[in-house]
Protein backbone atom coordinates (compact mmCIF):
# COMPACT_ATOMS: atom_id res chain seq x y z
CA UNK A 1 0.00 0.00 0.00
CA UNK A 2 1.12 3.48 -0.73
CA UNK A 3 2.17 6.34 1.31
CA UNK A 4 -0.13 9.27 1.50
CA UNK A 5 1.63 12.94 1.72
CA UNK A 6 -0.74 15.86 0.67
CA UNK A 7 1.06 19.59 0.67
CA UNK A 8 -0.35 22.33 3.69
CA UNK A 9 -1.78 25.35 1.76
CA UNK A 10 -3.10 28.71 3.90
CA UNK A 11 -6.56 26.82 4.29
CA UNK A 12 -5.89 23.30 4.62
CA UNK A 13 -3.63 20.87 6.25
CA UNK A 14 -0.61 18.61 5.72
CA UNK A 15 -1.32 14.99 5.77
CA UNK A 16 0.73 12.04 5.97
CA UNK A 17 -0.44 8.32 6.00
CA UNK A 18 3.02 6.84 6.60
CA UNK A 19 2.41 2.86 6.07
CA UNK A 20 6.06 1.64 6.75
CA UNK A 21 6.38 3.87 10.14
CA UNK A 22 3.00 3.04 10.84
CA UNK A 23 1.82 6.70 11.47
CA UNK A 24 -0.80 9.15 10.19
CA UNK A 25 -0.33 13.38 10.92
CA UNK A 26 -2.72 16.28 10.37
CA UNK A 27 -0.90 19.77 10.94
CA UNK A 28 -1.58 22.88 10.26
CA UNK A 29 -4.80 25.03 9.84
CA UNK A 30 -8.09 23.40 8.36
CA UNK A 31 -10.70 25.15 7.00
CA UNK A 32 -10.42 23.99 3.06
CA UNK A 33 -12.91 25.74 0.65
CA UNK A 34 -14.39 22.32 -0.28
CA UNK A 35 -13.84 20.48 2.88
CA UNK A 36 -15.69 17.25 1.32
CA UNK A 37 -13.43 17.17 -1.07
CA UNK A 38 -10.68 17.44 0.79
CA UNK A 39 -11.24 14.95 3.51
CA UNK A 40 -13.14 12.53 1.22
CA UNK A 41 -9.66 11.25 -0.11
CA UNK A 42 -7.95 10.98 3.47
CA UNK A 43 -11.04 9.15 5.00
CA UNK A 44 -11.18 6.73 2.08
CA UNK A 45 -7.67 5.99 2.45
CA UNK A 46 -7.63 5.76 5.77
CA UNK A 47 -10.49 3.23 5.29
CA UNK A 48 -8.46 1.46 3.22
CA UNK A 49 -5.43 1.16 5.65
CA UNK A 50 -7.19 -0.10 7.99
CA UNK A 51 -8.88 -2.66 6.52
CA UNK A 52 -6.24 -4.11 4.83
CA UNK A 53 -4.46 -4.27 8.81
CA UNK A 54 -7.75 -5.88 10.36
CA UNK A 55 -7.06 -9.00 7.93
CA UNK A 56 -3.91 -9.91 9.96
CA UNK A 57 -5.01 -10.56 13.40
CA UNK A 58 -1.28 -11.43 14.43
CA UNK A 59 -0.16 -8.36 12.90
CA UNK A 60 -2.41 -6.39 14.74
CA UNK A 61 -2.01 -7.30 18.16
CA UNK A 62 2.15 -6.16 17.53
CA UNK A 63 0.99 -3.32 15.91
CA UNK A 64 1.89 0.34 17.21
CA UNK A 65 0.09 3.34 15.53
CA UNK A 66 0.76 6.59 16.38
CA UNK A 67 -1.87 9.27 15.25
CA UNK A 68 -0.26 13.24 15.78
CA UNK A 69 -3.13 16.47 15.24
CA UNK A 70 -0.97 19.15 15.36
CA UNK A 71 -3.38 21.42 14.14
CA UNK A 72 -3.38 25.42 14.39
CA UNK A 73 -6.91 26.02 13.61
CA UNK A 74 -9.98 23.65 12.97
CA UNK A 75 -13.27 24.71 11.50
CA UNK A 76 -16.61 23.17 12.76
CA UNK A 77 -16.98 21.50 9.48
CA UNK A 78 -13.14 19.97 9.03
CA UNK A 79 -14.01 18.42 13.27
CA UNK A 80 -16.85 15.75 11.66
CA UNK A 81 -14.15 14.84 9.39
CA UNK A 82 -11.16 14.59 11.83
CA UNK A 83 -13.78 12.71 14.38
CA UNK A 84 -14.36 10.45 11.22
CA UNK A 85 -10.95 9.52 10.70
CA UNK A 86 -10.43 8.96 14.75
CA UNK A 87 -13.24 6.49 14.75
CA UNK A 88 -11.54 4.16 11.47
CA UNK A 89 -8.53 3.77 13.43
CA UNK A 90 -9.92 3.67 16.75
CA UNK A 91 -10.63 0.41 14.99
CA UNK A 92 -7.15 -1.00 14.93
CA UNK A 93 -7.09 -0.21 19.03
CA UNK A 94 -10.60 -1.90 19.31
CA UNK A 95 -8.63 -5.29 17.81
CA UNK A 96 -6.03 -5.08 20.12
CA UNK A 97 -3.24 -2.58 18.66
CA UNK A 98 -2.19 0.24 20.55
CA UNK A 99 -2.90 3.31 18.69
CA UNK A 100 -1.64 6.33 20.58
CA UNK A 101 -2.66 9.85 19.75
CA UNK A 102 -1.01 12.99 20.04
CA UNK A 103 -2.65 16.16 20.22
CA UNK A 104 -0.12 19.44 20.31
CA UNK A 105 -1.55 22.46 21.03
CA UNK A 106 -0.25 26.41 21.86
CA UNK A 107 -1.32 27.47 25.45
CA UNK A 108 -3.90 26.50 27.77
CA UNK A 109 -6.10 29.50 26.43
CA UNK A 110 -5.70 27.63 22.68
CA UNK A 111 -9.44 26.74 21.40
CA UNK A 112 -7.13 23.46 19.73
CA UNK A 113 -6.95 22.28 23.19
CA UNK A 114 -10.84 22.33 23.75
CA UNK A 115 -11.18 20.98 20.52
CA UNK A 116 -9.13 18.19 21.26
CA UNK A 117 -10.57 17.43 24.64
CA UNK A 118 -14.00 17.59 23.16
CA UNK A 119 -12.90 14.84 20.08
CA UNK A 120 -11.41 12.99 22.85
CA UNK A 121 -14.62 13.07 24.80
CA UNK A 122 -16.92 11.91 21.90
CA UNK A 123 -14.97 9.56 20.58
CA UNK A 124 -13.85 8.03 23.70
CA UNK A 125 -10.08 7.61 23.08
CA UNK A 126 -7.35 8.88 25.56
CA UNK A 127 -5.23 11.81 23.70
CA UNK A 128 -1.65 12.47 25.11
CA UNK A 129 -2.37 16.12 24.91
CA UNK A 130 1.44 18.15 24.48
CA UNK A 131 1.83 21.55 24.63
CA UNK A 132 4.07 22.20 21.50
CA UNK A 133 6.22 25.18 23.40
CA UNK B 1 -13.72 52.38 27.26
CA UNK B 2 -16.30 54.33 27.39
CA UNK B 3 -17.21 54.25 23.31
CA UNK B 4 -17.54 51.43 21.11
CA UNK B 5 -15.43 51.41 18.11
CA UNK B 6 -15.73 49.42 14.85
CA UNK B 7 -12.83 47.35 13.97
CA UNK B 8 -13.60 45.41 11.51
CA UNK B 9 -16.54 46.21 8.91
CA UNK B 10 -17.36 44.70 5.49
CA UNK B 11 -20.79 44.58 3.14
CA UNK B 12 -21.06 43.19 0.60
CA UNK B 13 -20.89 39.02 -0.61
CA UNK B 14 -17.98 36.77 1.29
CA UNK B 15 -16.23 34.57 -0.80
CA UNK B 16 -13.23 31.93 1.06
CA UNK B 17 -10.81 35.16 -0.18
CA UNK B 18 -12.92 37.44 1.37
CA UNK B 19 -13.14 35.46 4.34
CA UNK B 20 -9.18 35.33 4.38
CA UNK B 21 -8.54 38.73 3.82
CA UNK B 22 -10.61 39.54 7.28
CA UNK B 23 -9.09 37.19 9.36
CA UNK B 24 -5.68 38.90 8.47
CA UNK B 25 -7.54 42.06 9.26
CA UNK B 26 -7.96 40.83 12.64
CA UNK B 27 -4.83 39.28 13.16
CA UNK B 28 -2.95 42.70 12.31
CA UNK B 29 -5.59 44.56 14.55
CA UNK B 30 -4.96 42.36 17.52
CA UNK B 31 -1.08 42.90 16.63
CA UNK B 32 -1.61 46.75 17.08
CA UNK B 33 -3.81 46.61 19.74
CA UNK B 34 -2.86 43.36 21.54
CA UNK B 35 -6.23 41.80 22.94
CA UNK B 36 -6.24 39.30 25.96
CA UNK B 37 -4.87 35.94 24.29
CA UNK B 38 -7.86 34.00 24.96
CA UNK B 39 -10.39 36.86 24.10
CA UNK B 40 -8.65 37.22 20.70
CA UNK B 41 -9.08 33.13 19.98
CA UNK B 42 -12.07 33.28 20.90
CA UNK B 43 -12.98 36.29 19.01
CA UNK B 44 -11.15 34.28 16.06
CA UNK B 45 -13.09 30.99 16.38
CA UNK B 46 -16.40 33.05 16.30
CA UNK B 47 -15.44 35.13 13.72
CA UNK B 48 -14.58 32.56 11.39
CA UNK B 49 -17.91 30.43 12.18
CA UNK B 50 -20.01 32.93 11.39
CA UNK B 51 -18.69 34.06 8.12
CA UNK B 52 -18.10 30.22 7.08
CA UNK B 53 -21.93 30.06 7.89
CA UNK B 54 -22.99 33.30 6.23
CA UNK B 55 -21.23 32.40 2.95
CA UNK B 56 -21.76 28.68 3.01
CA UNK B 57 -25.49 29.35 3.43
CA UNK B 58 -25.37 32.38 0.49
CA UNK B 59 -24.08 29.56 -1.41
CA UNK B 60 -27.12 26.79 -0.67
CA UNK B 61 -29.48 29.37 -2.04
CA UNK B 62 -27.54 31.62 -4.41
CA UNK B 63 -30.15 30.40 -7.21
CA UNK B 64 -32.66 31.92 -5.89
CA UNK B 65 -31.59 35.46 -4.73
CA UNK B 66 -33.31 38.21 -6.42
CA UNK B 67 -30.71 40.85 -7.81
CA UNK B 68 -31.51 43.91 -5.69
CA UNK B 69 -31.36 41.99 -2.03
CA UNK B 70 -29.63 43.56 0.65
CA UNK B 71 -26.02 42.29 0.62
CA UNK B 72 -24.35 39.82 3.65
CA UNK B 73 -22.52 42.05 6.48
CA UNK B 74 -19.84 41.63 8.92
CA UNK B 75 -18.46 43.70 11.87
CA UNK B 76 -16.27 43.29 15.08
CA UNK B 77 -16.99 46.04 17.51
CA UNK B 78 -14.58 46.84 20.53
CA UNK B 79 -16.99 47.75 23.34
CA UNK B 80 -16.51 48.53 27.22
CA UNK B 81 -17.62 44.71 28.00
CA UNK B 82 -15.78 42.76 25.32
CA UNK B 83 -15.49 42.31 21.63
CA UNK B 84 -18.96 41.97 19.96
CA UNK B 85 -19.32 40.24 16.59
CA UNK B 86 -22.21 40.25 14.20
CA UNK B 87 -23.08 38.93 11.08
CA UNK B 88 -26.18 39.74 8.61
CA UNK B 89 -27.58 37.51 5.71
CA UNK B 90 -30.79 37.22 3.49
CA UNK B 91 -32.68 34.44 4.87
CA UNK B 92 -35.68 32.32 3.13
CA UNK B 93 -38.98 32.19 4.83
CA UNK B 94 -38.57 28.69 4.68
CA UNK B 95 -35.70 28.24 6.86
CA UNK B 96 -37.23 30.56 9.79
CA UNK B 97 -38.71 28.39 12.17
CA UNK B 98 -35.37 25.69 11.91
CA UNK B 99 -33.27 28.72 12.37
CA UNK B 100 -35.31 30.46 15.23
CA UNK B 101 -35.84 27.00 16.79
CA UNK B 102 -32.11 26.25 16.61
CA UNK B 103 -30.98 29.54 18.70
CA UNK B 104 -33.38 29.40 20.89
CA UNK B 105 -32.54 25.52 22.08
CA UNK B 106 -28.87 27.01 22.25
CA UNK B 107 -29.77 29.93 24.21
CA UNK B 108 -31.60 27.84 26.91
CA UNK B 109 -28.48 25.87 28.03
CA UNK B 110 -26.26 26.73 30.48
CA UNK B 111 -22.32 26.40 29.61
CA UNK B 112 -22.37 22.69 31.11
CA UNK B 113 -25.60 22.02 28.46
CA UNK B 114 -24.24 24.11 25.47
CA UNK B 115 -20.92 21.62 25.77
CA UNK B 116 -22.95 18.24 25.61
CA UNK B 117 -25.57 20.11 22.70
CA UNK B 118 -21.92 20.59 20.62
CA UNK B 119 -20.74 17.11 21.36
CA UNK B 120 -24.14 15.05 20.94
CA UNK B 121 -24.80 17.00 17.75
CA UNK B 122 -21.24 16.40 16.66
CA UNK B 123 -21.75 12.85 17.36
CA UNK B 124 -25.08 13.01 15.30
CA UNK B 125 -23.64 14.59 12.73
CA UNK B 126 -21.05 12.46 12.36
CA UNK B 127 -21.70 9.93 9.62
CA UNK B 128 -24.43 12.19 8.17
CA UNK B 129 -24.28 12.88 4.51
CA UNK B 130 -24.21 16.73 5.09
CA UNK B 131 -21.47 19.14 4.51
CA UNK B 132 -20.72 19.68 8.26
CA UNK B 133 -21.84 18.10 11.08
CA UNK B 134 -24.47 21.18 11.98
CA UNK B 135 -22.37 22.28 15.27
CA UNK B 136 -21.38 26.54 14.40
CA UNK B 137 -23.83 27.75 15.92
CA UNK B 138 -23.39 25.98 18.61
CA UNK B 139 -19.96 26.36 18.68
CA UNK B 140 -19.92 30.12 18.57
CA UNK B 141 -22.11 30.22 22.05
CA UNK B 142 -20.01 27.68 23.31
CA UNK B 143 -16.72 29.64 22.23
CA UNK B 144 -18.24 33.30 23.46
CA UNK B 145 -19.69 31.57 26.51
CA UNK B 146 -22.40 34.06 26.00
CA UNK B 147 -26.21 34.25 24.57
CA UNK B 148 -26.57 34.54 20.97
CA UNK B 149 -29.04 37.81 19.95
CA UNK B 150 -30.97 37.67 16.92
CA UNK B 151 -33.36 39.79 14.81
CA UNK B 152 -35.24 38.71 11.51
CA UNK B 153 -36.81 41.75 9.21
CA UNK B 154 -38.78 41.79 7.15
CA UNK B 155 -37.16 41.97 3.83
CA UNK B 156 -39.48 40.76 0.92
CA UNK B 157 -41.88 37.88 0.40
CA UNK B 158 -39.47 35.38 0.16
CA UNK B 159 -36.54 36.87 2.24
CA UNK B 160 -35.76 38.23 5.80
CA UNK B 161 -33.01 39.87 6.57
CA UNK B 162 -31.16 37.92 9.32
CA UNK B 163 -29.15 39.28 11.98
CA UNK B 164 -26.89 37.04 14.53
CA UNK B 165 -24.94 39.01 17.12
CA UNK B 166 -22.41 37.85 20.20
CA UNK B 167 -20.08 39.39 22.70
CA UNK B 168 -16.81 38.22 23.72
CA UNK B 169 -16.47 39.56 27.24
CA UNK B 170 -13.12 40.32 28.60
CA UNK B 171 -11.21 38.04 30.87
CA UNK B 172 -11.65 39.96 34.42
CA UNK B 173 -8.44 38.85 36.17
CA UNK B 174 -6.24 40.16 34.00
Amino acid sequence: MENLFIEPTEFSPKVILDVKNKRFELSGVSRPEDVVAFYESITLKAEDYVSQMLKNEDVLKELTFELTFDLIYINSASSKYILQILDIFKKLSLKGSVVNCNWYYEDVDDQILEDGEDLSEVIRMDFNFIDRK
Amino acid sequence: MKESKILIEYEGFFSHFIVNELIQNLYKINKANKFQTTVFKKVLVVMIEMLENNYNYIESIKFDLPEDIKSPYFKIVQTSKGIEIESSNPLKYEHLDDLKSRINEINKCNRQEIKEFYLKTLVAGMNTSKKSAGVGLIRIAKVAQNKIKSSFDHSDNNFLYYTLQIIVNYKKDT
